[in-house]
């Protein structure tokens, strides 16, 4: 591996969660989500090959994740997805203009850690069947007995729960520091 | 719940109509609504990390612990990128070895499945079944209109699934195995060699058996064989010349008409869909695939769980958890003795199909910093493994003998595809990348053919052993087998 390639994978690597939550975001699915992010590796370590000069992997590498999200989106014609270029790049603008917050977005995933221990049972159990097991909201509302609009009320309670609790928990290291 | 959050929301179960697409836009036009998608994308994703993450959540009432941070999301969502950063040490494996757990146990055989609906038939008395029950010589095995069963022999050289409303007796073990099957239909595998033998006779022919898979079925009227592997020696009841049935070959026996042989349906054009069927609702992320010649072996990554699954139409005939194969385990492969497992850490596993026992643990030959691991396939004695210097020109198979751990041979290649995800059948890669299946030459690297299409999914692909490959997802919960236009046997 040239030392060209070497140094850019470890930067690559090292903005996998940046990316990935980008692209999970999108296709909502964790095997094509996989492969989506595999194939960014390798346009992008081609590209670095041929002499492309390429100033902000990151931002290069989330450009190509957008087409192959559109070109995945196309490709499941029979899935309900809305393929539509105008919002992904709405999108893709939403992750630039975070680019230079990385390090709050890490201290905030890990303190999400933290707060997600300390989340209720039935809190938990809403979002591992949501974000673990990908159940639609509706076969969450049946499972439970409850209304679709119910149950995305708490999903969105849950989530305004954990975002105050990452908030505390960064407030009180600082006070701690 | 904030507008644009319902609006996310609804995004992402896929309702979003054309007009809330346009307001969707519109709000994200200002620079609050772009971070607080931003936000909602990061928690989206930190938060299926966490629970994808083995080592994610702790319950409440448990003793806290610090949580290992998580090396990243791609973790579960980008395994095999990240098995990018495996490399290979060094020219040479390492085995090490666990203690062997064979097929122990009393009587000769053992039922390890799904068994309602299955009763044994010992000494003039009806024996209740469960899972793990031994079979002794001149039981008679019998399952119901609705049941199903596995039955392994203890020696490991022969493996019986008896399918729905059939009855088999063990006749005897002692040089060969005898059966009798007195009705029904049953899927064969017994592996090659002298102390596999085995013969099975029903009350139209003689089956003469060394070294197969094969299905055989016995109805009022007839015997038929379906030959899928190998070969076996038929006879009418009565007869004493024998009539060689080779793979792909049909023979159907009876007092009426004799023996008469045929062939197996030619293949379908590559890329046609056999059949397909969904996963267990309880699999957390149904991941890669092993089929051993009677079922299909789906491995759950999230919870290190192997489902058993009848690969007809996926009835769930059990599972084995193999909670010490490390983090986010996937299938590779069948070597015809037990299956095997590759996690996360490069540590790759021989796992029994009868107990989930680790039977012996390998590490993959790896040279740190300078080769990336794209994937790994079982077949047969070897583990074959392909990886790249530099993602992208060259990429290099190294195939490792199971017995020794060590590398009997290495490939360089220079041709696209990439391959990511592939098996190994009758001396041919099969890759899968994107929504296209290649064949390649594993001398050369040359794609011999390639299909695809929108059957094609993301996912793992695996041998059926008999000209189909198995494409399980997590995308559609569902298993996919599709024909590759191509049998072991001359058509």
């Amino acid at each position: 591996m040239d030392t060209k390639l070497a140094v850019l994978s470890t930067q690559f690597l090292a903005e996998r969660f940046n990316l990935t939550a980008f692209i999970y975001g999108l296709v909502r699915d964790a095997n094509v989500a996989e492969d989506i992010f595999q194939e960014v590796w390798i346009k992008l370590s081609d590209a670095i090959r041929k002499g492309t000069e390429i100033e902000d992997p990151l931002k290069w590498s989330r450009g190509v994740a957008r087409n192959l999200v559109l070109r995945h989106w196309r490709d499941q014609r029979t899935r309900k997805v809305v393929a539509d270029s105008e919002l992904v790049a709405l999108v893709e603008r939403a992750f630039e203009e975070q680019d230079g917050n990385r390090n709050v977005w890490e201290d905030k995933r890990r303190a999400l850690m933290t707060c997600l221990e300390k989340l209720p049972g039935k809190s938990r159990d809403f979002l591992r069947l949501k974000y673990e097991k990908e159940f639609p909201v509706a076969k969450i509302a049946k499972d439970f007995s409850k209304t679709t609009d119910s149950v995305m009320k708490a999903l969105s309670r849950v989530r305004r729960s954990l975002g105050e609790c990452v908030e505390k928990t960064l407030r009180a290291a600082e006070e701690g520091a | 719940m904030s507008r644009l959050e319902e609006l996310l929301l609804t995004w992402h179960e896929g309702d979003l109509d054309a007009e809330r697409t346009e307001e969707l836009k519109a709000a994200l036009a200002h620079r609050e609504g772009r971070a607080e998608l931003f936000e909602h994308f990061f928690m989206t994703a930190a938060v299926a990390d966490a629970f994808r993450s083995q080592k994610g959540i702790v319950e409440k009432s448990a003793p806290k612990k610090r949580l290992i941070p998580l090396r990243a999301w791609a973790a579960a969502a980008c395994l095999i990128a990240a098995v990018g950063l495996m490399v290979f040490r060094s020219g040479r494996g390492t085995v090490e070895r666990l203690p062997a757990i064979p097929l122990e146990g009393p009587g000769v055989g053992v039922v390890l499945s799904d068994v309602s609906g299955v009763v044994i038939h010992r000494a003039g008395q009806e024996i209740p079944c469960g899972e793990n029950t031994s079979i002794y010589e001149r039981d008679r095995i019998e399952t119901s209109a609705a049941s199903r069963v596995l039955m392994y022999f203890r020696d490991g050289t022969s493996r019986i699934f008896l399918r729905e409303d059939t009855s088999v007796e063990i006749a005897g073990v002692t040089e060969r195995k005898d059966l009798r099957l007195e009705r029904g239909t049953l899927s064969v595998m017994v592996l090659p060699g002298v102390e596999a033998r085995m013969t099975i006779a029903s009350r139209h022919a003689d089956i003469a058996v060394t070294g197969t898979r094969f299905e055989i079925r016995a109805t009022e009227d007839e015997t038929s064989v379906k030959m899928h592997r190998g070969r076996v020696r038929v006879r009418t009841s009565g007869s004493t010349s024998w009539t060689e049935v080779l793979a792909g070959r049909t023979a159907a026996m009876s007092e009426e008409k004799g023996l008469s042989v045929g062939s197996l349906p030619p293949a379908a054009e590559a890329g046609a869909l056999v059949r397909e069927f969904d996963m267990p609702a309880e699999m957390k992320q149904p991941g890669s695939s092993a089929h051993d010649g009677l079922v299909l072996w789906v491995c759950d990554r999230l919870s290190n769980v192997l489902y058993k699954l009848d690969d007809t139409d996926g009835r769930m005939l059990g599972k084995l958890a193999i909670p010490d194969t490390g983090r986010w385990p996937n299938l590779i492969g069948w070597d015809g003795r037990s299956l095997w497992v590759q996690n996360w850490d490069r540590e790759v596993y021989e796992v029994s199909p009868a107990t989930g026992a680790i039977r012996r643990k390998l590490l993959l030959p790896m040279d740190a910093g300078e080769w990336e691991l794209y994937g790994a396939s079982v077949e047969g004695g070897s583990l074959r493994v392909i990886g790249s210097p530099d993602g992208q020109r060259r990429q290099k198979m190294w195939t490792i003998s199971l017995a020794t751990g060590r590398v009997v041979d290495t490939r360089e290649y220079s041709a696209k595809p990439h391959y990511f995800r592939f098996t190994y059948l009758d001396e041919a890669l099969w890759v899968r990348r994107t929504t296209v299946i290649y064949k390649v030459d594993p001398e050369t690297g040359t794609v011999l053919k390639q299909f695809g299409g929108p059957l094609i999914h993301h996912g793992a692909v695996d041998s059926d052993g008999i000209g189909s490959l198995w494409n399980v997802t997590g995308s559609t919960r569902k298993a996919y087998l599709i024909d590759t236009g191509e049998r072991p046997w001359k058509e």
